[in-house]
């Protein structure tokens, strides 16, 4: 029997990388199965979710907003996160040195607990031809291992290893925690139903 | 580094609250926006931040910037220097106990403008319109206390803590229940008769309230801030919102409640809202000046610190920033300013065992009989500190000369032990002894109480006093009978004025420019979000101040955020085919 809704935990998932290595793209081929070339800075995104059922979680995927284009990320984004993607491009060496500096971040003020994956995106674009390539697949991946990150090099625009990137992280997530929702903290739109019918009454 | 593109509806300089409101509402009406800060890191004066960074800002005014050379006039238009010309942080005193290990700097978030929130207030509402609250968690106080005759006493949040509480007398119940009850029918029906300028105090006692019960209203209810100033009609509006607030989110909780990760979230989330919105984030980016039309002084444009021009139509900053302009407008008239006194400690406990949110109020005289004016506290746990340390901030309207004179006996009312040279216990009991000198020596070493409030009651029996003796026994729970002081001892405590710009004069500044004020007390946000509303409507009159009400429920959300997202690729990508 599929697992009621509202009993799927809900974990925080953000993505983090340099500007144009591929978050948004990943994201929007995860949640709904689509890619768009020209995609050049986010706008209009405030979060995302996506239910997985087989694994009895919801995602909520945040979106950096384009915080990240002059390094002013708001650390209210990844806070809470109980998973991280970080995003390179496979392209450009710039971008896996700001992934490194981003795992460094997140190890610094994140919660220990945290998973962390570090997707090499744009992998179609060194499919057959690796000229263009500037990380190679096996520093990336020792990279990943001493520091205790998932690593898999996807390409949002062929939908390669998107689905098993999610799908592992979800694998990963410790069960019986529950990040998003902080222990004793209010929904604000969850107001007491005695409260609406009496402020009527008042107004 | 270079920022593109280089023109903008709205310029907007620091990411303090009333900024990032502004923010946040000019993006979502359609507005481009650059929003820039010269710190490290967002909020301004109204951020959160680690214990070592709070040392560091509070002692060290910011980076002063180098003055670029601009000239008096680019391109036709006047150059008006930007600049910071005063730190708003005086009188810091910050004092560590010996050998005791707070715990790593970074597992503090400190606010630098701790506030609750009514859980009815307009910043909830704006919250709630703008989506913005899906990006923060809140957490209710869970209890309010006032000091009274050197107790903490509870103050009652639902109709079964009147009953329950033993420091009322039943007649006291009576009264206080009847008094709400009246209160309440009153603000239901539409009748003004109680609407009148009379100081509310005054109003409160006609109504049969007893001294302390009157007190308790007028300062620990309606959040009076000073004897007699209240009227009857802004008291009665008081007790309105604090009587709404009250169980909105649970029953039998108080009316206010707090950011969960503290206050720095608040213009995080009104950033986060304005980015989401297409508006660019610079960090680190000071403004070097102001383009201003000759004669009409509209602002045309910014210049950057590394000397980018920058074209806007609009600016907004906070008040600090643009003296040269209230310079030239008010021409020596004084500025509106307040000074406030604040303290943050780190203890080692709550003030209640059980409790991690507690406000507490101190009315006017009831610290040994010196504040003038209402100090209020709050306390907030994990996770801003870590698990089993509490964050106690403690704030006035400074009468004294410096911080530490208005708040140190407060403190030294809460906490057992303060490594501020002032109040270790045995100068604590020497301040004791000096103005109650018929108490007794064992208890002085336990207590801090003020001996002007000492004295019984007008009508309270003997039993009730004695009782209420026992409970002196510093914050012992209620009911305890030993006599021990089981109040936190603090380790690290801190000391400083703040001077806030209040309510800027906006008709003193060019029609396109709106200053924002920074932080005041604890209590409420409701004229942060008022002037707010008010340099938005300055700027883009024939806009609303978040006017879209946004569908609650995730899905619904969802399905919106995929639109804007679908809709923005599409449009990218049709322009690039």
């Amino acid at each position: 029997m599929m697992p009621d809704l509202a009993q799927q935990q809900s974990a925080k998932l953000v993505l983090l990388g340099e500007m144009g290595s591929g978050k948004s793209s990943l994201v929007l081929r995860f949640v709904k199965g689509q890619f768009f070339d020209y995609q050049e800075s986010t706008i209009g995104a405030a979060f995302l979710t996506k239910p997985l059922p087989e694994y009895n979680v919801k995602f909520e995927i945040w979106d950096t907003a384009g915080q990240e284009r002059y390094h002013s990320l708001a650390p209210m984004y990844y806070r809470g996160a109980a998973a991280a993607i970080i995003v390179y491009d496979v392209t450009s060496a710039d971008s896996f040195v700001r992934a490194k500096n981003w795992v460094k971040e997140l190890q610094r003020t994140g919660n220990a607990n945290m998973i962390m994956a570090l997707a090499g995106n744009k992998a179609d674009l060194v499919k057959g031809d690796s000229s263009s390539r500037q990380v190679p697949t096996e520093e990336a991946r020792a990279y990943a291992d001493e520091h205790g990150l998932y690593f898999v090099e996807t390409s949002a625009k062929e939908a390669t290893n998107v689905d098993e990137l999610f799908e592992e992280i979800a694998k990963r997530l410790p069960k019986a925690e529950v990040p998003r929702q902080s222990s004793g903290s209010v929904p604000l739109e969850q107001t007491q139903p005695a409260q609406a019918s009496s402020s009527k009454c008042c107004s | 580094m270079r920022i593109e593109p280089t023109e903008f509806d709205l310029v907007v300089l620091g990411t303090g609250l009333e900024n990032s409101l502004i923010a946040g509402a000019a993006a979502k009406a359609g507005k481009s926006v650059l929003h820039v800060d010269d710190g490290e890191v967002y909020g301004d004066d109204w951020g959160s931040l680690t214990l070592a960074e709070l040392k560091a800002r509070l002692e060290a005014p910011p980076q002063s910037q180098e003055a670029i050379d601009l000239g008096e006039e680019v391109e036709g238009l006047g150059v008006r220097r930007l600049a910071r010309d005063s730190h708003p942080y005086s009188n810091v005193e910050i004092h560590e106990a010996d050998g005791v290990d707070t715990g790593p700097s970074r597992d503090y978030t400190i606010d630098l403008a701790p506030k609750v929130a009514y859980c009815i207030e307009p910043l909830i509402e704006v919250l709630l319109k703008s989506g913005a609250h899906q990006y923060l968690d809140f957490r209710l106080v869970e209890c309010s206390y006032i000091w009274q005759h050197g107790q903490l006493r509870k103050v009652p949040a639902s109709r079964s803590d009147v009953f329950r509480d033993r420091s009322l007398k039943s007649s006291e119940k009576r009264m206080l229940t009847q008094f709400l009850k009246m209160v309440v029918s009153k603000l239901g029906d539409e009748q003004e008769e109680i609407a009148s300028d009379r100081p509310f105090v005054g109003w409160l006692e006609e109504q049969g309230l007893s001294k302390p019960l009157a007190e308790l209203v007028l300062y620990a209810v309606a959040m009076g801030e000073q004897t007699g100033t209240m009227t009857t009609t802004q008291g009665v509006a008081a007790l309105g919102l604090y009587l709404a607030s009250m169980g909105r989110y649970r029953d039998g909780s108080g009316a206010f409640m707090i950011p969960y990760y503290g206050s720095g979230d608040l213009p995080q989330a009104f950033c986060r809202l304005c980015a989401v919105k297409g508006g660019i984030y610079v960090l680190r980016c000071p403004l070097a000046a102001c383009l201003t039309e000759p004669g009409s002084q509209e602002c045309r444009g910014v210049i950057t610190q590394e000397g980018q021009h920058i074209s806007c139509h609009g600016l907004v900053a906070s008040q600090q920033w643009l003296r040269s302009f209230l310079a030239d407008a008010e021409n020596g008239a004084s500025q509106q300013q307040c000074r406030l006194s604040r303290a943050v400690c780190v203890t080692d406990g709550s003030l209640r065992e059980g409790e991690s949110q507690v406000l507490v109020v101190f009315p006017p005289g009831s610290v040994g009989g010196k504040n003038d004016r209402v100090i209020h506290a709050i306390q907030v746990g994990h996770p801003v500190c870590p698990k089993g340390r509490f964050l106690l901030y403690l704030c006035c309207h400074s009468t004294a000369e410096t911080a530490k004179q208005d708040l140190a006996d407060a403190v030294a009312c809460l906490l057992r032990e303060v490594p501020d040279g002032q109040n270790t216990p045995s100068e604590s009991c020497s301040t004791i002894k000096d103005t109650a000198p018929q108490m007794e020596q064992s208890r002085n070493a336990r207590n801090c109480i003020d001996a002007k409030e000492h004295e019984p009651v007008e009508g309270t029996t003997p039993e009730a006093t004695a009782e209420g003796e026992r409970l002196e026994a510093g914050c012992a729970p209620e009911g305890a009978d030993v006599l021990v002081d089981v109040r936190p001892k603090a380790s690290f405590v801190c000391y400083y004025n703040e001077t806030v710009e209040l309510h800027p004069p906006c008709a003193a500044l060019p029609s396109n420019v709106a200053s924002c004020s920074g932080p005041g007390g604890l209590i409420g946000y409701r004229e942060h979000v008022a002037s707010a509303e008010a340099g938005f409507g300055k700027l883009f009159p024939d806009e609303e101040f978040y006017p879209v009400v946004m569908p609650t429920t995730l899905q619904d959300s969802d399905d919106e955020a995929l639109g804007d997202l679908e809709a923005t690729l599409t449009t990218i990508g049709a322009a690039g085919d």
